[in-house]
């Protein structure tokens, strides 16, 4: 079988209308159809991604030392990090919830971290790791980026709510600052590495140019929704 | 509407691909590497613009009414989502304030309010040019809206706040669940390929195929 990339017929895919353009490599055009900008790859994925990638393990240290917030009964209270607030859970024997806020404000952040560094350097240097499993990887680092937001809107919907004077009140602490922008700035790294790196390092067949491109160049596979 | 068949490269591989004619409730994938290339749904504008009347009718109410309120010794207290946003803002917490309002309010409202325009000109036949722009902001802040992670944010803080207080449910709360069933529908019932469908058809050829590439301009 053989396997044409569209970048070696020198087309590119418009990220928002899915349209084929014509294109050289390191060139940016407009797309035919919507005017998009368009290149054969995201420009400069790679330097783009180590940098947003540095910035939100940077980020997760306060985020994870820092206070989310402080739950204050009667005037006292402890303020509470992540890890704390989960430990606090364990202890009122609340194991579900205390499950969640694990996985989704601290176990998510370093798997997603590990997962692009992973990526990465199979783009960089190769590893063990099959594109197929690469290409999986990604895409649930895609999915699980917005979740770690959790936390963030769990702390906003606390200072709403709990709002009795001195008999139940919450502080919101910095590390909830910090947190979000490490979760953001995950999301911009995993939005900028361009998948199609992972597959550009398999052998692909050459192309010519008398190749026309109104033959089916693959069987389609239907899948029932 | 019946997507014809025509060219196209993978998201994920860069696979050059001839995607046939796809029926509705079909979807067709990547042989290389099972990326959904392509998900064709029935009327997609009808639906698009009856969800998306839907959710921007809910949307204020889930934002501005009580979604939960506490109780204890005789004093309560309501909080919504409105109120969380403007409370970071006054303790100081102006990134984080703005990031909730982004994702939580604005990029939800501007995702279904750019649905209804859009679905609404579709619906009535006209293709003015600035619908182009309209998909391309649509494609932008589709990102950004993360309403299912406030949906569970709100189970969360229901959970946490059990043994502080005594928990009551306000109507705000209804409203955003069904908000964000209209966000989510949405998201999955009408995919932007299909718009653009919609609104680069040409008008008089129904029949029309992208396969000769060569004559692109560029």
């Amino acid at each position: 079988m053989k396997i044409i990339r569209a970048a070696d017929k020198h087309l590119a895919l418009c990220n928002a209308c899915h349209a084929l353009t014509h294109c050289e490599a390191d060139q940016t055009v407009s797309c035919y159809r919507c005017g998009a900008s368009v290149s054969l790859r995201t420009p400069q994925s790679i330097e783009r991604t180590w940098a947003f990638l540095i910035a939100a393990m940077v980020m997760l240290i306060p985020a994870n030392t820092l206070p989310m917030m402080t739950i204050l009964l009667f005037g006292h209270g402890q303020p509470s990090t992540i890890m704390g607030g989960v430990i606090e859970l364990i202890e009122y024997k609340m194991y579900p919830i205390a499950a969640v806020i694990f996985i989704a404000s601290f176990m998510v952040p370093f798997f997603k971290i590990f997962s692009l560094m992973a990526l990465l350097l199979k783009v960089q240097r190769d590893n063990k790791l099959t594109e197929q499993q690469c290409t999986r990887l990604y895409r649930i680092v895609e999915f699980l980026g917005r979740w770690s937001m959790l936390d963030v809107y769990v702390v906003t919907l606390m200072i709403a709510i709990v709002q009795l004077g001195s008999l139940a009140s919450i502080i919101a602490g910095t590390g909830v600052a910090a947190f979000g922008c490490s979760v953001i700035l995950t999301m911009l790294a995993s939005h900028q590495f361009d998948p199609r790196l992972i597959w550009d390092k398999q052998i692909t067949s050459n192309t010519t140019d008398n190749d026309t491109t109104s033959q089916p160049l693959h069987r389609m596979e239907h899948h029932e929704q | 509407m019946p997507h014809t068949q025509h060219l196209t490269a993978c998201h994920d591989c860069d696979l050059l691909i001839e995607v046939p004619s796809v029926p509705n409730d079909f979807n067709a994938v990547c042989p290389r590497c099972k990326h959904v290339l392509h998900e064709e749904h029935p009327n997609a504008v009808e639906r698009g613009l009856a969800l998306s009347i839907a959710g921007l009718l809910l949307f204020p109410f889930a934002n501005l009414l009580p979604i939960i309120s506490i109780s204890r010794m005789g004093l309560n207290h309501s909080g919504t989502i409105v109120e969380g946003i403007l409370d970071l803002y006054a303790d100081g917490f102006w990134i984080m304030g703005t990031l909730v309002l982004i994702s939580a309010v604005l990029a939800p409202l501007i995702e279904i309010s750019l649905i209804f325009v859009i679905t609404s000109h579709l619906w009535l036949g006209k293709r003015p040019r600035f619908l182009v722009t309209l998909m391309h902001a649509l494609h932008s802040v589709r990102e950004w809206s993360m309403l299912e992670v406030m949906m569970m944010g709100i189970l969360v803080s229901m959970v946490k706040l059990k043994d502080i207080a005594m928990l009551e449910l306000g109507i705000g709360l209804l409203c955003f669940i069904l908000t964000l069933l209209c966000a989510v529908s949405i998201q999955w019932l009408v995919n932007e390929a299909e718009l653009w469908d919609a609104i680069t058809a040409p008008v008089d050829n129904k029949n029309s195929t992208d396969t000769n590439l060569q004559e692109v301009p560029s």
